[in-house]
């Protein structure tokens, strides 16, 4: 090349680069959020699909409390969890780790020899820094009030709490949680706090003391009544069959029922941040309000969850209210909830040592808030109770491909591709027609299985692995 | 501090982007054409300083292209390489380790790839092994939209004139030249190649016979003359001299139908030949002159010939070829793109880099070479009986408890190559050879009182090999000199890479499936 032209365009590029750069970092300079020394509570609404929150665009008024939050906060459009069921995603959320990286992706391992007992972070992933734990740290108090059953402690959520309730023994929900938080706020008023609150309200096995019906807008005249038993019995037909036959009436039915329970959860969400209100901790108080996962309803001829990775069970609601953010009041790109973690310290300004970042997948929403598009690729995964080994990917632009590796003896290496815009039902199985986009994401997947320091040769145990106290037996 | 210093090297990061021109070797659409040549030695190429004029084309070819001299293949046998090469995989890894084996399917094929991008698959197949003997038709035919073999004895399975009906879309072509394989000689050639290196006087042990594997030593090495040497090797030229034309030919057909600047050509050997190297003939173990060929990469994106001399392994083919149309490798490959290991090569001119530092080759047993251990289980199986008879009544009682020995896996044979050294791991030595050929041509032997009868019909061979064997191949290209023992570095640090290498490969996927009913009947378009 012509040296005159080497050194001219040297010459432009640096001018350009100068302005470009100095430029930027003024701009960067000004808008640096800091909440420094802000509490941070994380709300979970455990099962909740996004789909049945009135301000994710259900019709029924559900959720007023927390739409109303919301419309003040800034809305994550397109969360994903990374796991359908809450044993595995609760860990996730602490550790901003995929499942298969923490490996608590069942409520007991599978160890060797086989014994009965809770699968428990600091065993499987001794290495593993949980968020309460760097909040602890930094000199925050930090309390967990739960619903036990999945978020149960002992499993590793409760590692680096000081107070961690996961009691009475069952599926609580946010009447039992909620009460403790409030009081625990009243007489710590002066602590910096991280909280984590959580309900099991909207869950199948959460027992409904009284079933008001007041959702069920028809006349019901089906086989069912609405009680756990009869939820729990679905849930096992559907994972012994494949399949559950209900009516349409039925389905409409169920989910009713699911949208009292949510209702009511909602109303204890309304009455906590009215509390919190109260308090004057609105101001100087992080507050992420999400879901594990959401339930299916027959979506795909099942109820319940854990079972799939459609995106009934893992896009879920994600609401983050920053004080004094200066954000977009709807952040549409695709998100894990992976991201909470390295968000609450980018929130906070609280820098992590290197060990934290590189176990950190997430990545911190800062500029989604601010109004960027970061969607990226996204992954997900399940081993339910044994009874499937699931892996799936779905791209920034709507692609998803999951791997079935195995779901009964003999069933291997299972594909399904999707195009979420056109079909977000997923009821169109593209892979035998888009080859081209199958085999990147298959590869994509595969990649990312090899990062997650997994592969998929296996092997892939079909058997029991109990959950609830009657299983396995 | 920080950002003066973030400022400074991103305008030196310029200036070299500048003053370096990354060679742009992508050529996305471009059509693709991969030439097997079957059985090509390296040392009998021109280029590599053969002192026949074998192959002209091949070597002015090369000249003009991306030559790899030191291309090692992963196995010995024609569509057991072949197989590694278009998964990209180790035999062991993709379980294609004989004839008649079924491949794992999570082994992806490079076809198969090819063909999720648009292009219109090819094959044109010339060697026997891709289209009568074993399995390999029925797994990789599908993935082609056309399949063709030639049936012409000694014939080409492509046309040059069926060239012109290529230029309407985007292609991969896959062409197997078979013509070198044995049977030596090519005899239903034109007679200027049947004639072109023989000797005319000849009158020795093989004159008037068709120079097959029952007719040449084979896995029995026996005393043959110079002269019957020198016949065998003439007749093998003949039939690399008639290849080498055909690929001038073909070259010059794609010229002629304007397909050169927008096609890359690969041309490979999926292995080379004993020609009495070892007191045997044809290709039946992995020393370096069947398992050393040659690679030549042709892309029009890339104007520059260069020679590299790092080792080049065939399962890096298929990552190379879609490197160079920009398609995503998957993860199943196990090789690398050669191009992008070698851009610092292309662009200053060093010829000898860091990657390939190590190439590896197995020999896995098949039947009727090797007795198939898995497929053996239980008495009446016939390859394990038989030689458990034989055996038994040669007295060779080690080599019977060797047998029994590895009767629940494979065994294997096992290099790691160097561009100086090769060792090779021989477990359970003293049952090596042992092999048993049913031929019913050992009856009519017989019966005719021939010399070099393999009497009875199946023969035992039992070797007293070490368990590795070291060369030096700088001064004993040939391998004829084992200097395990004597080397103790050397010898050490290359068994520490091969047991590096054996525990790294992936084949937990892999059942070596084995499909007992072989010829299978293929229809043919």
């Amino acid at each position: 090349m012509n040296f005159k032209i080497i050194l001219g365009l040297l010459a432009l590029m640096t001018l350009i680069f100068t302005v470009f750069y100095f430029d930027f970092y003024q701009n960067n300079k000004n808008k640096q959020y800091s909440c420094e020394n802000c509490n941070v509570i994380i709300v979970a609404f455990d099962a909740m699909q996004s789909s049945h929150v009135g301000t994710y665009g259900y019709p029924i008024n559900t959720t007023p409390n927390l739409d109303d939050f919301a419309s003040n906060s800034i809305l994550f459009k397109n969360a994903i969890s990374p796991a359908p069921w809450t044993v595995p995603t609760y860990i996730s959320w602490f550790t901003s780790m995929y499942p298969s990286e923490h490996r608590v992706v069942n409520k007991f391992s599978v160890y060797d020899p086989p014994i009965t007992i809770v699968a428990n972070l600091r065993n499987l992933t001794p290495t593993a820094v949980t968020l309460a734990e760097i909040m602890k740290q930094n000199g925050y108090t930090t309390v967990g009030f739960t619903g036990d059953a999945g978020a149960r402690g002992v499993q590793g959520n409760s590692i680096g709490f000081d107070i961690y309730v996961d009691t009475p023994a069952g599926f609580n929900g946010f009447d039992s949680s909620i009460p403790l938080a409030i009081d625990w706020l009243k007489n710590n008023s002066e602590k910096k706090f991280f909280m984590f609150i959580h309900g099991y309200d909207s869950h199948g096995q959460y027992n409904l003391k009284n079933f008001t019906k007041r959702f069920v807008d028809f006349n019901y005249t089906g086989r069912f009544n609405g009680t756990i038993q009869e939820q729990a019995q679905l849930r096992e037909e559907g994972l012994a069959n494949g399949v559950v036959n209900l009516t349409v009436d039925d389905v409409r039915f169920w989910r009713a029922w699911y949208d009292e329970k949510i209702n009511d959860a909602d109303a204890r969400f309304g009455n906590f941040i009215n509390e919190l209100k109260k308090e004057g901790l609105l101001n100087k108080t992080i507050i992420i309000v999400a879901s594990d996962h959401g339930t299916e309803f027959y979506e795909h001829n099942r109820l319940d969850h854990g079972h799939t990775l459609y995106q009934e069970l893992i896009h879920v609601p994600l609401v983050v209210w920053a004080p004094n953010f200066n954000g977009v009041k709807i952040a549409a790109s695709q998100v894990s909830t992976l991201d909470m973690m390295p968000t609450i310290f980018d929130l906070l300004n609280m820098p992590v040592n290197e060990t934290v970042e590189t176990q950190m997948k997430g990545q911190s929403l800062i500029s989604a808030m601010k109004g960027e598009n970061v969607s990226r690729d996204v992954y997900s995964e399940t081993d339910y109770r044994l009874f499937t080994h699931k892996r799936a990917i779905i791209t920034a632009d709507g692609w998803k491909f999951v791997l079935t590796l195995a779901e009964a003896p003999g069933t291997k290496n299972v594909k399904e591709l999707y195009n979420l815009n056109l079909d977000p039902t997923e009821k169109n199985n593209l892979i035998n027609s888009e080859l081209r986009i199958a085999y990147e994401l298959e590869q994509k997947l595969l990649k990312h299985l090899m990062e997650m320091k997994t592969s998929i040769e296996g092997p892939w145990i079909i058997g029991c692995s109990a959950v609830y106290a009657d299983q396995c037996t | 501090m920080n950002n003066r210093i973030i400022f400074v090297a991103c305008l030196i990061f310029v200036l070299l982007i500048l003053v370096f021109e990354k060679p742009n070797y992508k050529c996305a659409n471009c059509n693709i054409i991969l030439i097997s040549v079957d059985s090509v030695r390296y040392d009998h190429l021109g280029i590599n300083g053969y002192s026949r004029n074998t192959t002209p084309n091949i070597d002015n070819f090369a000249r003009d292209s991306i030559f790899f001299p030191n291309y090692i293949t992963q196995a010995y046998l024609t569509p057991i390489s072949e197989a590694s090469i278009h998964t990209s995989r180790y035999p062991s890894s993709n379980g294609f380790v004989g004839f008649i084996y079924y491949l794992d399917p999570q082994s992806t094929k490079l076809e198969d790839v090819l063909k999720y991008y648009g292009y219109n698959n090819y094959a044109f197949v010339g060697s026997g092994n891709f289209f009568g003997d074993g399995t390999f038709v029925n797994q990789f035919s599908p993935s082609y939209k056309v399949y063709r073999r030639t049936y012409e004895s000694d014939g080409f399975p492509l046309n040059i004139s069926e060239l012109k009906n290529f230029t309407k879309e985007k292609f991969f072509l896959w062409i197997s030249i078979g013509n070198i394989h044995w049977p030596y000689g090519v005899p239903n050639a034109p007679q200027k190649y049947v004639d072109m290196f023989v000797d005319k006087n000849y009158s020795g042990l093989f004159k008037n016979q068709t120079l097959d594997g029952e007719v040449v030593p084979r896995i029995k090495g026996w005393d043959i003359t110079s002269n019957d040497r020198q016949y065998i090797i003439d007749n093998y030229d003949s039939g690399l001299k008639y290849s080498d034309d055909y690929i001038g030919e073909l070259l010059q057909g794609l010229k002629e139908n304007d397909l050169i600047k927008n096609t890359i050509i690969v041309i490979q050997s999926e292995h080379g030949e004993e020609l009495g190297d070892h007191g045997r003939f044809t290709h039946n173990d992995i020393w370096e002159n069947t398992i050393h060929t040659f690679l030549i990469i042709n892309n029009p994106a890339l104007k520059d010939s260069k020679t590299i001399l790092t080792q080049a392994q065939g399962i890096d083919i298929m990552p190379t070829i879609l490197d160079m149309v920009d398609i995503p490798i998957p993860e199943s490959a196990q090789g690398k793109s050669l191009i992008s290991l070698s851009l610092i090569s292309l662009i200053f001119g060093k010829a000898d880099l860091d990657f390939n530092k190590y190439a590896f080759t197995e020999r896995i047993p098949y039947p009727s070479f090797f007795p198939d251990i898995i497929n053996t289980r239980g008495e009446n199986a016939i390859p394990i009986k038989v030689v458990y008879d034989v055996l038994s009544r040669y007295n060779q009682t080690d080599a019977l408890q060797d047998l029994k020995n590895t009767n629940n896996s494979f065994y294997e044979h096992i290099s790691v190559r160097t561009n100086d050294w090769k060792l090779i791991e021989r477990p359970y030595q003293r049952i090596n050879d042992v092999s048993q050929l049913i031929y019913t041509y050992s009856k009519k032997c017989e019966e005719e009182n021939k010399t070099y009868c393999i009497y009875p019909n199946f023969f035992v061979r039992v070797q007293n090999y070490s368990s590795y064997q070291l060369f030096n191949l700088k001064n004993d290209p040939n391998e004829q000199n084992d200097l395990y023992g004597r080397n103790l570095s050397i010898e050490t640090e290359l068994i520490r890479i091969l047991n590096q290498w054996k525990e790294s490969r992936d084949s937990s996927g892999v059942q070596y499936i084995f499909n007992s009913s072989v010829f299978v009947n293929y229809t043919f378009n």
